[in-house]
């Protein structure tokens, strides 16, 4: 296995060492808890806690709807309704088995981090975006099957509504942690000296995360086409925090070499993971 | 602190390939029409599997520190009260939806 030979991971960690033990260092914040967890890792789980709640709320309200509705709601083993069933379950599926490769991917890329191969980052951590950009496209392609073809919409029916709701809650969150991943691979390709020569970059960054959020945010105020309902109720969670985290993360470069904050950013790529394979059983299986 | 080189790689390729078939024995089970609630059970009880497999393992929850485990566990205890709760609504089979 390729372990720590690397000059600049070598370099770097030498520096975070020294900075470690400095006393006289004025600037030293402590990355780990008492408990020996890192802060990041520690804060992650807390997000993605109180983040598990939000879904767990849309869940309790789908799963309450359809048990309400019964024989009504269109299933594909539902006697009534088999054929009203809009859902492509094999699309899905495939779209399912990508967002797995993807968590896989990342598991990769965090064990690259843990042997300190930077190369190693990048790759799997490009790869695992890539899966997040598929599933998106995916996503999109049967948004728009249903939408222009088979007229579904977030306002025609409670089925709609709660499916529109999901996925779109649970889509952003993957637009989201594309970016994110990103946002990662871009610090973890410069490195912490070309950084502070390159603040253009970190203030283009910055002015792309703020205008995408405020494009998301107040889109939908201004009559957009249907999406951007599905949008709005997402953006106002995920979606602020995770670039405010993709940007902090950019500024404290170096900490993240440790391997730290690529396991972070896994923690949270392997929930959205998590989370869809709930609601693939839930909306399209059963 | 957590600097431990130890190569996983193994494993997770076992949990991919756990994951992987759980999700086609799913695929086939929901198209197979079978008996709605045996069905439905089993699916669930697969979803969970896989969620765990996931925690457990691709987010480290059963090598790291346990009181992140506390942490990622806590949710349930809302859930389960959401939960109960909807139980009495079944139990009185709403008619406010409609």
């Amino acid at each position: 296995m390729h372990v720590g030979h690397l000059p600049i991971i070598d370099e770097t960690v030498a520096e975070i060492a020294l900075s470690h033990n400095s006393s006289h260092d004025e600037h030293y914040t402590p990355t780990y808890t008492s408990t020996g967890t890192p802060m990041g890792k520690v804060f992650m789980w807390l997000f993605l806690c109180q983040d598990a709640l939000m879904f767990m709320g849309l869940f309790a309200a789908y799963i309450s709807v359809r048990i309400g509705l019964g024989d009504v709601w269109p299933s594909p083993n539902n006697l009534h309704t088999p054929e009203h069933y809009p859902l492509d379950i094999n699309l899905t599926a495939v779209n399912t088995f990508i967002l797995i490769c993807s968590s896989v991917t990342m598991v990769m890329a965090v064990q690259a981090a843990r042997s300190e191969t930077k190369k190693g980052i990048i790759k799997w951590l490009l790869f695992t975006a890539l899966g997040g950009a598929i599933f998106l496209g995916v996503q999109v392609y049967e948004y728009r099957h249903l939408i222009g073809e088979d007229g579904m919409g977030m306002e025609k029916s409670l089925f709609d509504a709660t499916f529109f709701g999901l996925t779109g809650f649970h889509g952003l969150h993957v637009f989201s942690g594309v970016i994110y991943l990103l946002c990662v691979t871009i610090a973890t390709k410069l490195g912490h000296k070309e950084y502070s020569e390159n603040g253009w970059i970190m203030t283009l960054e910055r002015l792309g995360a703020f205008g995408i959020t405020l494009y998301l945010w107040f889109g939908p105020l201004h009559k957009w086409p249907p999406l951007p309902h599905v949008l709005v109720s997402i953006v106002s969670g995920a979606v602020p925090y995770i670039m405010i985290r993709g940007i902090k993360w950019l500024r404290e470069r170096p900490k993240a070499l440790q391997g730290d904050d690529v396991e972070v950013v896994g923690l949270y790529w392997h929930f959205v993971d998590l989370i869809w394979i709930i609601l693939f059983t839930l909306v399209y299986l059963i | 602190m957590e600097h431990s080189t130890t190569n996983h790689t193994k494993s997770y390729m076992k949990i991919f390939g756990a994951l992987a078939v759980l999700t086609i024995v799913e695929v086939i089970l929901s198209q197979s029409g079978m008996s709605h609630t045996p069905m439905v059970v089993l699916l669930i009880a697969f979803a969970l599997v896989k969620a765990g497999l996931v925690a457990m393992y691709f987010m480290h929850l059963k090598y790291d520190a346990k009181f992140l485990s506390v942490i990622a566990y806590s949710p349930l205890i809302v859930a389960s009260i959401l939960i109960a709760m909807l139980a009495l609504e079944w139990g009185f089979q709403p008619h406010w939806l409609f």
